[in-house]
């Protein structure tokens, strides 16, 4: 009876906290200065290491959004979504225009994030030959838009790490 | 009794030689041809929030332009693109019946094949029939509108009743894209009910310059020109042509293909700002001889 009662190994997420992985992307210092301000958008719980996390919830989310708009569809895309730009004009971005060179860099991300970051470029490369660094650049963007545009500052001072990813999937999906 | 043949006239000379500036078709062509579409900023966003919405099954979308903006050639993209899916099937309405509200039903019913009948009522019935059965197959049918400004209060107030039509799930059974001029939005203001329903709003502005010269660069290179061959229109000609043109679609491709006319007869081998300037010194009349 002891052994039966006794607590086993949960499946799922492990106890202990599993460390970020350094992930390569290529940036230019336009967009590394731009994540060190989105980061001070959050004063309280959110720290620079965490928005490279945040920007792959957001672009995974909205990927998710317009998989199921669309679902019901044959095609994984609309027809009007030709290559990785239609999306920045889709979801009302600037289009990326930077003349400056790129430097490889090394963003710290969060297990799942990791994982996401992996499934979305797989699927833009498929469709528009997307690099890495370029799938990660649009959910840069899609950040920016968030925290510049959709949600109030006041309401975003409060948030650490769990309520920005939970408030991101409660506004999209 | 006039014979062409007995006369022995050889048109062929007369018609120009393409093949000398390397293209295999005329490039600059004003007919609306999505395969000559070229996809501007201001195009591209168009047609991917114009695309979503109609795959989202969200219902009317509206795109205006002026006149010559490249509104017809966009109808057509969206017409051949989505008719050729087996999950769509398209109706395009090129151009609006006068006022009725039936009449326009009926036109749109034939575009289907759907039968047309005599009253609205039993149009709506045959519209409703037609969706029971592409529903089956999960086709979504697509309504294109071009003109769309020439559409009667009583006209939109049928269009919203057939976007009061649901599927199976509750979405919008019918989509609908309408593209016309800029009176459009006034119409619009006026059917508070049906504009309430559009998803969204995209305009089509006239080009930049730089948009300018890539038209003029795409059009070459579908229709055929080498890109490794030397550039037809230099640097320098893209500004007088935008200035001239003010950058709409239609008109930078009657200027340039009376451009590569002009080239044709002479020896020259490029179109340069010279050449742009003098050409329309001497034949302002350019448009008139284009209509």
């Amino acid at each position: 009876m002891a052994a039966l009662l006794k607590e086993k190994p949960k499946r799922g997420r492990p106890p202990r906290k599993v460390e970020r992985q350094n992930v390569y992307v290529s940036l230019t210092k336009e967009e590394k200065e731009q994540i060190k301000a989105l980061s001070k958008q959050f004063p309280k719980g959110i720290a620079r290491a965490d928005i490279p996390d945040l920007a792959v919830t957001i672009l995974s989310t909205r990927m998710e959004a317009m998989r199921r708009a669309i679902s019901d569809r044959d095609r994984e895309m609309p027809e009007g979504v030709t290559d990785l730009d239609s999306l920045f004009l889709l979801w009302d971005l600037q289009l990326p225009e930077s003349t400056e060179t790129e430097k490889w860099t090394s963003i710290r991300l969060s297990p799942q994030p990791v994982i996401e970051l992996g499934r979305l470029h797989g699927t833009l490369n498929a469709l528009f030959g997307t690099t890495r660094s370029d799938t990660f650049r649009l959910g840069l963007s899609l950040l920016e838009q968030f925290v510049m545009k959709i949600v109030p500052t006041l309401e975003l001072e409060s948030w650490n790490l769990d309520d920005a990813r939970y408030k991101i999937r409660s506004i999209y999906l | 009794m006039f014979n062409g043949n007995q006369l022995d006239l050889d048109f062929d000379q007369y018609a120009p030689n393409w093949e000398r500036i390397g293209v295999v078709v005329p490039p600059f062509t004003i007919e609306a041809d999505p395969r000559f579409m070229y996809l501007s900023t201001e195009t591209r966003r168009a047609l991917s929030k114009v695309s979503y919405m109609v795959e989202a099954g969200q219902g009317a979308s509206v795109i205006v332009g002026e006149i010559g903006t490249g509104k017809t050639t966009l109808a057509s993209w969206f017409h051949s693109r989505y008719d050729r899916r087996p999950d769509f099937v398209a109706a395009k309405v090129d151009e609006v019946p006068k006022k009725s509200g039936l009449l326009l039903l009926r036109r749109i019913a034939s575009e289907f094949g759907i039968r047309t009948r005599r009253a609205t009522e039993d149009q709506l019935n045959e519209f409703r029939a037609f969706l029971i059965d592409i529903v089956q197959d999960n086709v979504l049918p697509l309504i294109i509108i071009d003109e769309a400004h020439e559409l009667s209060p009583e006209q939109f107030i049928e269009l919203r009743r057939l976007l009061n039509f649901r599927d199976p799930k509750g979405g919008k059974a019918f989509q609908l894209i309408l593209l016309g001029r800029p009176d459009l939005d006034i119409n619009l203001r006026g059917v508070p009910d049906f504009n309430d329903r559009v998803a969204t709003r995209s305009s089509m502005d006239p080009l930049t310059p730089d948009d300018t010269k890539s038209l003029i660069e795409y059009r070459l290179l579908a229709a055929g020109r080498d890109s490794k061959q030397a550039p037809l229109f230099s640097e320098d000609s893209f500004l007088p042509i935008w200035k001239e043109t003010k950058g709409y679609p239609r008109s930078i491709c009657l200027l340039s293909l009376h451009l590569c006319l002009e080239l044709l007869s002479t020896n020259e081998a490029t179109i340069d700002g010279e050449f742009v300037e003098k050409f329309l010194e001497h034949q302002h009349g350019y448009r008139q001889a284009g209509n």
